[in-house]
């Protein structure tokens, strides 16, 4: 139970954060590519992603769905001292919620983490190293940047704190691309490239196709992987055709990655686009019939093997 | 690039579920949801000690140690609570390899060379069976430069790359290693486990239903070299047998017909501990 003196001191944080900020306190929940231009299809596709990996850890990542549903009841209990269980909250809600209500969270908190480690914050520290997906990863990131461009002074985070392992295919549909599209995260290729050579790393040309992906291998990452390959026999769905908006995209590109990154492929597609209501999408493609997922149902005539089968 | 690692396949059938298994039971104290009423007791001089499993203990930050202090009880793999005597456990305590792996891996990365010193010095890991350890055959890296730090905190001289296209000096170390710095030892089924090779670049233990694991792959067009393997395989405990590098010297081959004579008839005299492969084959 919670010290009565702590009480009352979260109460007036209470109202610190909902009396005088009632919009910050009901727009407490940060959601992925929240003010991109990202379709809802490739957002939907971003969440599956985030739950798929995390499910195989054991554990749902995203914010506690009280701090969605009812965000002024559920920060009213925590000043409260009520009895509830602790609240999951992503890394980017707590940073982007005011000192008020960080205090608030911090009554009764642990940081969400991809891999379900536990995680729990300690005095403007993290005790845990928070494993979080690359979008939101480089969301954080790039607001410390803004407020502070040297990385020197953002060592914390980035030693404290590890990319989520993420497929191939979701690797490529999402952060291979073309000068044009940096827009759709709401970056531009500038920054990237920016962040990209400030990072200790090898000596590799940073180009367009990419400074993602080198961001991506510079920094404390849980590594890309293609798994689930029906036991090395090869897997030909490729991301779905609303996912993928890219017209510029060649296969030369997604094939080079595969190579460097391990792993196995065969055959190639080529980059045949037609315009479509969603956007542009690769044209030369058909559905096949047991996706594994509802976002990897495409056939573009290539087959990928993770890298334990070679 | 690091691989989708850890322990995700090749160890995980074997290990993870051990590790799992431990922590499920354990659960960190539920004060560590709101650290500030600690602090406030600590402050106050009233705070009970901590609570932590080692998972936990492993990642705290060196401001986080320095604060908590001796005011904490470190929960081991069977839960039981530990006084710690300056910030480390006051014995070696036993954890499963890929908690010790996962905490060393982190604290090297973040240069947090307290934490990567407890977890050798103030932890050890328990023995696994011949099919787990063959699954440790394998790179935690493809970065020769993450590999080479892993080693240097370890304390252990990394492997060299071998093979005729290996044209750059390529660092290596695998999990094996890192298992037998931890005090690791590998097991066999009521034996010793005898691992064999040699034209070909793969391992096999032969009282495991003769299971065979080749060697990881290395950048650079360098490969692992056999006596690296057995090496390790003899650090752990292993019985370890190089049947030679010419072509038919392999395990389907020429390497079954000169192992599994000396094999069975050890067996037959009751698997002595002190009988070295050399006095087998004589």
């Amino acid at each position: 139970m919670p010290h009565p003196q702590a009480r009352w001191g979260a109460a007036a944080l209470l109202g610190a954060a909902i009396i005088a900020a009632p919009a910050q306190a009901s727009d407490l929940v940060k959601a992925p590519f929240a003010g991109t231009p990202m379709t809802p299809q490739q957002v939907q596709a971003w969440e599956y992603y985030l739950a798929d990996e995390s499910a195989q850890y054991g554990c749902q990542y995203g914010d506690d769905p009280r701090l969605t549903h009812d965000p002024h009841g559920t920060l009213e209990a925590l000043a409260n001292g009520a009895e509830m269980e602790p609240l999951q909250v992503t890394l980017r809600t707590f940073l982007t919620a005011g000192d008020s209500l960080q205090s608030l969270l911090s009554r009764n908190m642990f940081i969400a983490s991809m891999e379900c480690n536990p995680v729990y914050y300690f005095d403007g520290e993290l005790i845990g190293h928070p494993v979080l997906p690359f979008e939101e990863y480089l969301d954080i990131l790039l607001h410390k940047l803004e407020e502070e461009p040297s990385l020197r002074a953002h060592l914390d985070f980035v030693r404290g704190t590890k990319i989520a392992a993420i497929d191939a295919r979701w690797f490529w549909a999402f952060y291979l691309m073309d000068r044009s599209h940096y827009r759709m995260h709401g970056h531009d290729y500038e920054t990237i490239s920016g962040l990209a050579a400030s990072l200790p790393g090898g000596l590799e040309n940073i180009t367009p196709e990419n400074s993602y992906w080198q961001v991506y291998s510079r920094l404390f990452n849980q590594g890309i992987y293609v798994a689930d390959t029906r036991e090395c026999r090869g897997e030909n769905a490729e991301p779905n055709d609303e996912i993928i908006v890219d017209k510029n995209l060649p296969w030369e590109t997604v094939a080079g990655f595969y190579q460097a990154e391990g792993i196995g492929y065969r055959g190639q597609w080529r980059a045949s686009v037609q315009r479509e209501e969603e956007g542009f999408t690769l044209a030369d493609s058909s559905l096949i019939d047991e996706p594994r997922n509802p976002y990897f149902n495409v056939h573009r005539r290539v087959t990928i093997q993770p890298k334990e089968c070679h | 690039m690091r691989l989708k690692t850890l322990l995700a396949t090749a160890i995980a059938a074997a290990a993870l579920p051990l590790a799992a298994s431990a922590q499920a039971s354990c659960q960190d104290d539920e004060r560590l949801y709101a650290m500030g009423d600690f602090l406030e007791e600590q402050r106050n001089g009233t705070a009970e000690p901590l609570r932590l499993t080692a998972e936990t203990y492993l990642n705290l930050t060196p401001r986080a140690r320095e604060i908590i202090g001796d005011n904490l009880r470190l929960l081991d793999a069977s839960c039981t609570a530990m006084q710690v005597v300056d910030g480390e456990p006051p014995v070696r305590v036993e954890m499963p390899f890929p908690v010790l792996y996962n905490a060393f891996e982190s604290a090297v990365l973040r240069s947090d060379e307290r934490t990567a010193n407890i977890v050798i010095n103030g932890f050890r890991t328990g023995p696994v069976d011949s099919a787990t350890f063959m699954g440790l055959l394998t790179t935690p890296s493809l970065d020769s430069e993450v590999m080479q730090r892993l080693a240097t905190s370890a304390g252990i001289n990394p492997h060299r790359g071998i093979g005729n296209n290996c044209r750059h000096e390529t660092p290596y170390i695998m999990f094996a290693d890192l298992f037998v710095r931890f005090g690791g030892t590998v097991e066999g089924y009521g034996t010793t486990p005898w691992l064999v090779s040699g034209s070909r670049p793969e391992v096999t233990s032969v009282g495991d239903n003769q299971l065979t694991r080749e060697f990881p792959r290395l950048p650079n067009n360098c490969e692992v070299s056999k006596e690296s393997v057995l090496a390790i395989a003899t650090s752990a405990g292993a019985i370890s047998i190089d049947v030679g590098n010419q072509g038919q010297r392999h395990w389907n081959n020429q390497g079954r017909r000169a192992v599994m004579g000396p094999y069975e008839n050890w067996l037959e005299a009751g698997a002595p501990d002190d009988a070295r492969p050399q006095s087998l084959f004589d």
